[in-house]
């Protein structure tokens, strides 16, 4: 059957297939961080117990966070493109917070 | 005079909420946060709690709940919307608010009462109140401590979008008088039209004299009697 004869519901059921199908695994660690300009009242706790216990050479604590995200898509390309978007809207406050994140293909099982 | 109150999965302060709104002599009625629509309400309350239980930052994951596409809707209409405490931090993440939120400076939750003076009464939920008025009201959260970056903390204060500051029996906003670090004092700010404002203290708290103080009474009147008089805060922003 002629591609442009199906219904278009059809269409983006068989592209979604196709992406399920073909998509490369990854596994994305994503790395949130507090802005140096803003005091982290946790980290400030964690460091003076630090130097309490004896650790007088410890400057500065800051209390982040690391995210493992698995993830399918195209390509490494598309896969940057996702995560840009998912650390902006929700996994980072970007009033607040800074992120980076690396990603990698999984290996086979 | 009806106000919508949203429920999100975790929110503890929604019945505290109907119950003083009715308490204060108008209607309220919950609204599903899954629920699309918060058309025939005349003011929305996003009440307090652990919305999502405040997984990853408070209100990060509530911003996305299917009712938000409405809020925003509703809110850029110009029609009143308060969050209250986790509320606040929904809106905050939301975009609808300035700023963020932080820990507590001494990371403590903080439970107890205090007093914010009202900044500005051009809102709707402070129109009935003067400026330098001092509530007392209850507070009672851990990431209390209001944050916005140097530029938007400045143009806060010139176009008088900051609502609430702690203060002093005074009336003072002193370093003593801040309970969590919260950049000058801020208890409440507002959007730049004035119609949507967050405040980290409870007035659904405090509108019963059994329950000790009914302060909190001023804010749900205020807006009434605003929406009696038929009010919309500039729709071009």
């Amino acid at each position: 059957m002629a591609k442009s004869l199906r219904p278009k519901h059809e269409d983006d059921a068989q592209t979604k297939v196709v992406l399920e199908v073909h998509g490369v695994k990854y596994v994305a660690y994503v790395d949130v961080q507090l802005k140096q300009s803003i005091l982290d009242p946790q980290g400030e706790a964690v460091r003076s117990a630090l130097v309490q216990m004896g650790y007088g050479g410890v400057q500065k604590v800051r209390i982040g966070k690391r995210i493992r995200v698995d993830l399918e898509a195209a390509n490494e390309a598309e896969c940057r493109r996702i995560m840009d978007e998912i650390c902006s809207q929700i996994l980072a406050n970007p009033t607040m917070e800074t992120y980076e994140y690396e990603i990698k293909e999984e290996s086979g099982k | 005079m009806k106000f919508g109150v949203i429920v999100f999965p975790g929110s503890n302060c929604d019945r505290d909420c109907r119950n003083a709104i009715e308490a204060v002599g108008f209607d309220a009625e919950f609204i599903w946060h899954r629920d699309t629509s918060v058309a025939g309400y005349d003011c929305l309350v996003l009440p307090g709690g652990y919305s999502y239980g405040d997984y990853l930052r408070p209100g990060a994951i509530a911003r996305f709940s299917p009712v938000m596409d409405s809020v925003v809707e509703y809110a850029r209409d110009g029609r009143p919307v308060i969050g209250i405490c986790n509320g606040f931090q929904i809106l905050l993440e939301a975009g609808l608010l300035p700023g963020a939120m932080q820990r507590n400076v001494g990371t403590r939750f903080i439970c107890d009462r205090v007093r914010v003076r009202i900044e500005s009464t051009r809102t709707p939920f402070t129109s009935g109140c003067r400026e330098g008025d001092v509530l007392t009201l209850p507070i009672a959260h851990a990431d209390g401590n209001y944050y916005a970056d140097p530029q938007t903390l400045a143009e806060l204060e010139e176009r008088g979008q900051v609502v609430f500051r702690y203060c002093n029996e005074l009336g003072d906003a002193t370093p003593e008088a801040n309970p969590n670090g919260s950049l000058n004092n801020i208890a409440g700010v507002s959007n730049e039209a004035g119609n949507v404002v967050g405040m980290m203290p409870h007035p659904e708290r405090a509108c019963e004299a059994i329950l000790g103080g009914t302060d909190g009474r001023r804010i749900f009147e205020s807006v009434a009697e605003w929406v009696r008089g038929g009010v919309r805060v500039g729709q071009d922003g």
